[in-house]
């Protein structure tokens, strides 16, 4: 069982290696929480914030039902800070580090201090339209280029190593707000630990091998929404047969109702880490949906005329907001027509839907706007544009 | 077995090697390719103004090599400096009032253009420019770039003109001393000249091209060395996009153009930009940029 998840963590985090440096890929366009930290701006003004797109929704929709069925995994095997933690983990035990005690009392009051960080970075974002997690989000320094991480990020990512080295995964315990809206759909997570009291012999080690603190030892199954599906609670207990020394015990096991105990855990949540994988990708290819609208305050035209075309150069917020820039820029004065934008990225290219007064404007204008380039006068200096439409030339 | 991982190895490092040959040998073709037309388009500008048949030969090498958005992309920054242009050049020939708006756009104009004829040398055109802003939309930025021009081009009556140009602001008056200087330095050696250029204060991130005259002056003030360590701050403190713009001004320059093909002059010119690229990627817009935290622009 550790050989697996270890082996996932390597998986991800090698295929994370080669994303982020190999094709700098925008990683952080897939990151769940993301989706949650832009659900109200997106709800209300229908537009995502920053680098977002369409993948960290539908990632949020992959975690959301893998953890109904097998409670947080997503903290155990995939997210950067568990692999890191879980790895900060060994190098203490290796490096014989003496691990702090924290008092079960204070352990649950600090496992609050997640509800607190969610709350504000909820109220935060919606209130700034700015990400404001990622000044403190130690992921950010894995998934950003170096000028975009702020001295706080920094400061937490530190912080979160060196409790990593003497505290089990304080990160994901104390102060994740992730966490938390897994823990809504954990709570009725169907995969659940199950210990046979009859044959447990209650020595303990069940729980202290539990990388999230959890008294397996003193329940009946592991009903905490808490619970990342590791199995090393498993892997701890000691006893491997029955009282006459015959036959294989199972004193803890996982089981899921209907199916009963999951004999091969690796086997199905391989199985489904490739199936989503697999439906993310396809979702984010083939199901797009609008990340970004823009209208304009303007007096309804006698006649109002659509243009859809495809474009290059608009996979997130922020790159919409310079494409609206493009057709808003003062120095191109034939564009005063157009009345509203609507993008939706879909593989690499993004379906561009945009509204405008013939009588003010025409394709052509709208596309030579769009395609030209502009004088920057914070840099003063002659910027390209970064936004290049399908079947349109400048050159024809 | 470890001969036959060894022969595999030799395989694809000698494959690496030929790639990376290839690729370095394709990329030298090209920068060469690249210099061989901005030479043509600089000659067809700086000749007759013709701006139409530069933006032909671009149009020409971008349809030619469609994988390098280079030619493209000066294609279309041409195309759009010829429309602003020719916007400034009706304004100038109407005898209208401009309001604030059209003034506003027509100086956003103006300082484009400017700004592409530094980048790519055609200061003859500058200073036609300037000129006509000067008229046009007066202010004391445009009567500070018109000096500079004239500074660069060098015509006649060069010392007459910047001499009758004065600025209000402590800026603006240190660059008119700063022109003034150089224009003496080259009518005639004087033993003051050190001590008058020691004096002047320029900041280098906010004004290179202003080491690139103190170079000049130290040239002719017969200091060689000094000369070449001003135009090496000047290129080591311009933004990488910028570079090739100083370059060009610093081997344009009355005092260096002796030097074009001098040896240490060229390795001078080959200095590379110590100052980072700005992480903006444009707009108008940095409420939600990652960046703005960083961005001196929005401090």
């Amino acid at each position: 069982m550790k050989k697996f998840r270890y082996g996932v963590h390597a998986i991800v985090f090698i295929a994370g290696l080669i994303l982020l440096f190999g094709l700098s890929f925008n990683v952080e366009a897939f990151c769940p929480f993301g989706a949650v930290e832009s659900m109200f701006t997106f709800f209300h003004d229908g537009q995502l914030l920053c680098s977002l797109g369409i993948g960290n929704y539908y990632m949020l929709i992959a975690v959301v039902i893998v953890t109904i069925l097998f409670r947080r995994v997503f903290c155990g095997y995939i997210c950067p800070i568990g692999i890191i933690s879980a790895f900060l983990r060994k190098v203490s035990a290796f490096l014989k580090i003496k691990q702090l005690a924290v008092p079960t009392k204070l352990d649950k009051a600090l496992s609050f201090v997640r509800y607190l960080v969610l709350i504000l970075v909820l109220f935060f974002t919606a209130q700034l339209a700015t990400l404001v997690y990622r000044n403190v989000s130690p992921c950010i320094i894995i998934a950003s280029s170096e000028e975009e991480i702020e001295k706080s990020t920094y400061i937490a990512g530190a912080i979160t190593v060196i409790a990593s080295l003497l505290i089990y995964m304080p990160f994901c315990r104390w102060f994740c707000p992730f966490a938390i809206v897994q823990n809504i759909f954990s709570k009725f997570g169907l995969a659940k630990i199950h210990r046979d009291e009859s044959t447990c012999v209650n020595c303990g080690k069940c729980a202290a091998a539990c990388p999230m603190k959890l008294e397996v030892d003193k329940v009946k199954t592991v009903n905490s929404a808490d619970c990342i599906s590791c199995f090393e609670c498993i892997e701890a207990c000691p006893i491997v047969c029955d009282s006459q020394g015959k036959k294989p015990a199972k004193v803890l096991s996982w089981r899921m109702p209907v199916v009963g105990v999951i004999s091969s855990p690796p086997k199905v949540l391989t199985a489904f880490f490739v199936v989503s994988a697999l439906a993310v990708a396809f979702a984010v290819n083939k199901m797009p949906f609008s990340t970004y609208r823009y209208s304009r305050e303007l007096p309804v035209p006698s006649e109002i005329k659509l243009v859809e075309f495809e474009t290059k150069g608009v996979s997130c917020a922020g790159s919409a907001q310079l494409f609206i820039y493009f057709l808003n820029r003062e120095d191109i004065s034939e564009i005063e027509g157009y009345l509203e934008v609507v993008t939706s990225p879909k593989d690499g290219w993004t379906s561009v839907k945009l509204w405008y007064d013939p009588e003010l404007t025409d394709e052509d204008s709208i596309f030579e706007a769009i395609t030209e380039p502009y004088y920057d006068e914070k840099e003063s200096r002659w910027r390209a544009s970064p936004f290049e439409i399908k079947g349109f030339d400048i050159l024809e | 077995m470890k001969t036959s991982i060894f022969c595999m190895l030799a395989v694809i490092l000698t494959g690496y090697s030929l790639m990376a040959a290839d690729i370095l040998d394709s990329s030298i073709q090209t920068d060469q390719a690249i210099l061989s037309l901005e030479a043509k388009v600089k000659d067809v500008v700086l000749a007759d103004s013709d701006f139409d048949s530069a933006l032909k030969l671009y149009a020409n090498a971008a349809r030619e090599n469609a994988d390098n958005s280079y030619y493209k992309d000066q294609y279309s920054i041409l195309r759009r400096v010829i429309k602003m242009k020719t916007a400034l050049d009706k304004a100038a020939g109407t005898t209208d009032n401009l309001n604030d708006t059209v003034i506003k756009r027509l100086s956003t104009y103006y300082q484009a253009v400017r700004a592409y004829y530094y980048s790519k040398g055609f200061y003859s055109e500058s200073l036609k420019l300037d000129d006509m802003a000067m008229k046009l939309i007066p202010g004391e930025q445009q009567a500070l770039n018109y000096a500079e021009s004239v500074v660069v081009v060098n015509p006649d009556n060069a010392l007459e003109t910047v001499s009758g140009i004065s600025a209000d602001s402590e800026n603006g008056a240190g660059q008119i001393e700063l022109y003034n200087l150089l224009l003496q330095s080259r009518k005639a050696k004087s033993d003051n000249l050190q001590a008058a250029v020691d004096k002047i204060k320029v900041n280098p991130e906010a004004d290179p091209e202003s080491l690139v005259y103190l170079a000049c002056i130290y040239k002719n003030a017969g200091d060689q060395a000094k000369a070449y360590e001003y135009v090496q701050m000047a290129l080591e403190h311009t933004v990488p996009s910028e570079i090739n713009g100083t370059r060009i001004l610093a081997s344009s320059m009355e005092e260096f153009k002796g030097e074009a093909n001098g040896k240490e002059f060229v390795e001078v010119l080959k200095t590379e930009s110590k100052v980072a690229q700005s992480g903006c990627t444009g707009g108008s817009s940095c409420n939600s940029c990652s960046l703005k935290g960083k961005c001196s622009s929005t401090k």
